[in-house]
């Protein structure tokens, strides 16, 4: 029997776009369980974004409650949400933010050396299959290589709950599958918690659960019985 | 506007730039304009001569000198001046005046010209302000051990003293002990017992023959052919006025004026223009996309590159006018502060609006030229890749990395520091140079006191060892040392003969008086370049080293000695080259001198070690008493005025620390700005405000440490050039800063770093990592 790690109550999200009020995420709940492989499917605007950000401890809701396991996250100070991103969150960025200054293995210490309770670095290199490129720079790895870095990265926080903000976005059609792979045995193997966000219909298809948001409000959220294989995944 | 803070201190800097432009140019241009009115108005005098006496003919034969327009005879004598308190010395120049006088006329300032011939004096201005002395006061002098009363019928100045100074080693003189009083020549005649004869010459002569005042050779004819009218007449001196100590001080005073004006401001408006270029470089590189979405609708890099450059150049407009108002304003004052020290009773202000154009226009140039380069990084964006990602910039290794026995042992986050910093090598270099340039003021100012009290402390422990130094009106026997002993309570006492000549190597001359002392003298310490003391050679010379330096002469050289009192020329050797801060001179042994240049067994004058306070009152009774000097009172005048020298320094101090603070907060503030993404990414990863701020502490403290070490050998280098800079004839300070002034200098260097990176502190805690991230076009 798997366990609730991420609960939201009525998350609602509202700020002012200039003047006009913009509703952002309205009245979301839903509970993901521990080791779920979750994709979040909704178009630009749709508040898959903000729900990521509030739910990884970078934005603040309106209204609203989402707890990691029994902890309110919603209720946390600014000092508090910094711990909570440093010990429970690993977070994994469309762009992948590295450091181009630092090696592929000195990005991945950035997280390591702040940890309490950090992975080896170099099991997670080996894991994501980088260990040999571990001493090239950003600039020296394709896009792919560098997203596998990023989540090599937050991967090594040994965290409970890996946030990833369209990870294909900015890659083509194999790099990005090569990606989606290293998140499911990751998922698999080290029994990780993924949300994923994606405007892409087609990643939903190997997810286990699929949390669909429509105009800031969750349209559907349903179990994916039938989950296949990051390699079937066609777009 | 994220860049409000560093807009404003780049404004800040431009507009104290232009403001201390301005202000020095205004006072520099103001103290020459009227120096040369007060010159002309009061017809200051080309060529001095002082001699025993001078009849009247000889006085007018000089005028047949080519060139010579008139000549003036005077009388002049250092006399006391008697005061309410008992043990007080005060001295005066008694100097004769006629109502016909047409050259170094006397300017009244406030009375009238002596009516009564043989009731009245005219009191210099600055004496009689600094004893509240006014018109129809009394006053009492004391000529040849008898008092004079005399009644006060005005307060005048004189171009002669505009700084007043008591001797060529009095750097400083105590207005209410050292003055200047005039009487008519009737009465002075009277007093002195001059015959009709006068010891004062002053000469005006065709400035149009000397076509620039440093023609030497022609200045030199003119010397010497009235060394040729007057040599029978006991001549003390000759000089050209570019010779005279008041003059050289003020002209001294105005030059720094003038370099410093031009020099310092740049320095400002340099750092304001490369604040600029960063800081334009960093909006350009944040607007990438918007600059691309231009391009594509069809604006010209030219239109953009405007749009941008227009923030620099309003910078300079309002830099440049904000300064210019301020420097304006500030240009009275700071002349009226130096009229505090010069005696110029017609101060003429000019306030030249065109000034502040001049200033906006040179800002304006300075800040649209700055703009310029840091916007041309726009011609290399072209529309499709700027609304592009950025590709990651190219990483490599350190020069650090390559030295793994070092590397290996810094911690993680010492290794993120020094990466860091030798990332963006331009953006730390600047950093480093204003840390040194900072440090370097900052050493520069704070060894001042040090040093000033360093050279006093020598000068008046270690190498004049006299209470008090006496002048004789004529020179007397050696044997009437022992008159004096019952004169008060003297502890030491020893005979001296100072002798003016003229000392040359070539065509290399210079006027001095020979110092001939005992050679086992207790009153002067002197000492060679290594510290080690020396005595008096038995024959030869001691030159001190400024002397030597003129006359381009080293020890074993030989030099020749002409004594003005008509003695033939002879050559002698410099056995020693000895260091000394103030004055001049040339040493020899009393015991070998010869009838050349005076009797033998003769002095001209005494050192006297004594604490008895009231001894200079005694010594002013004898007849034949000239000059008494005391060497405590010229050193607690310095001590006085030691406050007024810490003020000027705190005043440095601040605008040294005001330009770092500005150079770190803005370059710190560009580093957050261009790592926005990257602070971000730490923040998501976990890293709190503060931790982040730890991260650029750690940089800019590693930045700082090298700055301080560099900028050792930089403030050495800058006291170095102070000490030519500001070393003349008379004074050679030489600035070599002391360990506490290093240290001392590091912590207030480290103070105004640490304040302005506390500033950028809140441009962290501002920072909205969320947004930040988002931004990827």
């Amino acid at each position: 029997m798997k366990n609730v790690i991420i609960r939201t109550e009525g998350l609602s999200k509202e700020y002012l776009l200039g003047e006009v009020k913009v509703n952002a995420l309205i009245d979301a709940s839903f509970e993901v369980l521990e080791g779920e492989f979750v994709v979040i499917l909704g178009p630009s605007g749709s508040g898959k974004s903000t729900l990521l950000n509030i739910i990884g401890g970078m934005d603040t809701a309106s209204k609203g409650k989402v707890f990691l396991r029994d902890k309110e996250i919603t209720a946390m100070n600014d000092s508090q949400l910094t711990d909570y991103r440093k010990n429970n969150v690993g977070f994994v960025f469309q762009f992948y933010n590295l450091m181009s200054n630092l090696t592929a293995e000195e990005n991945i210490e950035l997280s390591t050396e702040i940890s309490q309770n950090p992975l080896d670095v170099d099991e997670v290199l080996k894991n994501v299959g980088l260990f040999e490129r571990r001493t090239h720079f950003p600039s020296q790895l394709s896009g792919g290589e560098q997203q596998r870095i990023s989540i090599a990265r937050a991967i090594a926080k040994n965290p409970d709950l890996i946030l990833c903000d369209e990870p294909t976005g900015a890659l083509d059609y194999i790099t990005g599958i090569t990606v989606l792979k290293v998140l499911r045995e990751l998922n698999k193997k080290m029994n990780k918690t993924v949300i994923v966000i994606t405007h892409n219909s087609a990643i939903a298809g190997m997810a286990d659960r699929v949390i669909r948001l429509g105009s800031g409000r969750i349209s559907e959220n349903y179990l994916n019985e039938k989950a296949i294989s990051p390699e079937e995944v066609v777009w | 506007m994220a860049t409000k803070g560093q807009y404003i201190a780049i404004l800040v800097i431009i507009t104290l730039g232009i403001l201390i432009f301005i202000a020095m140019s205004m006072a520099a241009i103001n103290l020459s304009t009227t120096l040369d009115t007060y010159y002309e108005e009061t017809n200051f005098a080309d060529f001095f001569v002082s001699a025993d006496s001078v009849p009247e003919t000889v006085v007018k034969s000089i005028e047949d000198i080519n060139g010579v327009r008139s000549v003036e005879g005077r009388i002049k004598s250092n006399v006391p001046f008697i005061s309410e308190k008992i043990n007080e010395r005060v001295n005066v120049e008694l100097i004769s005046s006629s109502p016909e006088d047409k050259i170094n006329k006397v300017f009244i300032v406030d009375g009238t010209y002596i009516k009564n011939k043989y009731k009245e004096v005219m009191v210099f201005s600055q004496f009689a302000a600094a004893r509240g002395i006014l018109p129809g006061d009394e006053i009492t002098i004391q000529v040849n051990g008898t008092p004079v009363k005399l009644i006060v019928s005005a307060l005048v100045a004189n171009p002669e003293y505009i700084y007043l100074m008591e001797s060529s080693e009095a750097l400083m003189t105590d207005a209410s002990k050292y003055g200047v009083v005039y009487v008519s020549e009737e009465l002075a005649q009277s007093l002195l017992g001059m015959n009709g004869n006068y010891n004062e010459l002053v000469i005006d002569y065709d400035e149009s023959l000397i076509p620039d005042s440093d023609n030497d050779t022609i200045i030199q004819n003119v010397l010497d052919d009235i060394e040729k009218k007057v040599d029978n007449y006991g001549i003390q001196r000759i000089y050209h006025r570019k010779d005279q100590l008041s003059n050289v001080m003020i002209s001294q005073e105005i030059k720094q004026l003038k370099n410093m004006s031009s020099s310092l401001p740049m320095v400002f408006l340099l750092v304001a223009g490369i604040i600029l270029t960063m800081m334009l470089n960093r909006m350009i590189k944040k607007d990438r996309g918007i600059i691309g979405l231009f391009k594509a609708i069809g604006y010209s890099n030219a239109e953009i590159i405007m749009h941008y450059t227009k923030y620099a150049l309003f910078a300079g407009l309002i830099g440049g006018a904000l300064g210019g108002i301020g420097g304006l304003a500030s240009a009275g004052g700071m002349t009226q502060m130096y009229l505090l020290y010069f005696n110029i009773p017609m101060l003429k202000a000019d306030f030249n609006i065109i000034y502040v154009f001049i200033a906006m226009i040179l800002a304006s140039v300075i800040c649209t030229v700055a703009g310029l380069i840091g916007t041309k990084g726009i011609l290399h964006i072209f529309p499709a890749e700027a609304m592009k990602a950025e590709n990651p910039k190219k990483g490599k290794r350190i020069l650090l990395e390559r030295i793994p026995q070092v590397w290996k042992r810094l911690s993680f986050s010492w290794k993120l520091v020094f990466k860091n910093i030798f990332r963006s090598k331009k953006r730390t270099a600047l950093v480093i140079s204003g840390v040194i340039f900072t440090y370097g003021m900052i050493l520069f100012t704070l060894s001042m006191p040090a040093v000033m009290d360093d050279v006093m402390n020598k000068y008046f422990t270690d190498y004049l060892k006299m209470d008090y130094s006496v002048s004789f009106k004529r020179p007397i026997d050696k044997s009437a040392i022992y008159d004096f002993k019952v004169m008060g309570k003297i502890d030491l006492i020893e005979g001296k003969a100072e002798i003016p000549v003229e000392i040359s190597n070539g065509n290399l001359k210079k006027t001095i008086s020979l110092l001939a002392l005992d050679k086992n003298t207790a009153f002067y310490g002197f000492k060679d370049k290594n510290d080690i003391p020396i005595k008096i050679p038995e024959k030869g010379l001691i030159l001190t080293e400024n002397l030597a330096n003129i006359l381009k002469v080293k020890a074993g050289d030989q030099v020749r000695l002409k004594p003005y009192s008509g003695g033939n020329a002879v050559y002698d050797q410099v056995v020693y080259v000895v260091p000394q801060s103030l004055g001049i001179g040339i040493y020899t042994n009393i015991g070998s001198l010869d009838n050349t240049f005076m009797g033998k067994n003769l002095i001209t004058g005494v050192n006297i070690k004594s604490k008895d306070l009231g001894l200079p009152r005694e010594l002013y009774k004898a007849k034949n008493i000239s000059t008494v000097s005391s060497s405590n009172d010229i050193r607690a005048m310095y001590d006085e005025s030691l406050a007024l020298i810490i003020a000027s320094i705190g005043f440095m101090l601040a605008f040294s620390g005001i330009l770092g603070f500005a150079i770190v907060y803005n370059v710190t503030s560009v580093n957050i700005g261009e790592r926005e993404t990257e602070f971000s990414t730490l923040r998501v990863l976990g890293f709190s405000n503060k931790e982040i701020f730890r991260l650029i502490l750690k940089e800019n403290n590693v930045i700082t440490v090298i700055g301080i070490l560099v900028g050792i050998p930089v403030g050495t280098a800058m006291l170095s050039y102070a000490t030519l800079a500001f070393s003349t004839e008379n004074y050679s300070i030489n600035m070599v800063p002391t360990n506490g002034s290093i240290i001392s200098s590091a912590i207030v260097t480290i103070l105004f770093v640490l304040l302005a990176q506390a500033a950028t502190y809140k441009k962290i805690k501002k920072l909205d990592f969320l947004e930040a991230l988002k931004t990827r076009i």
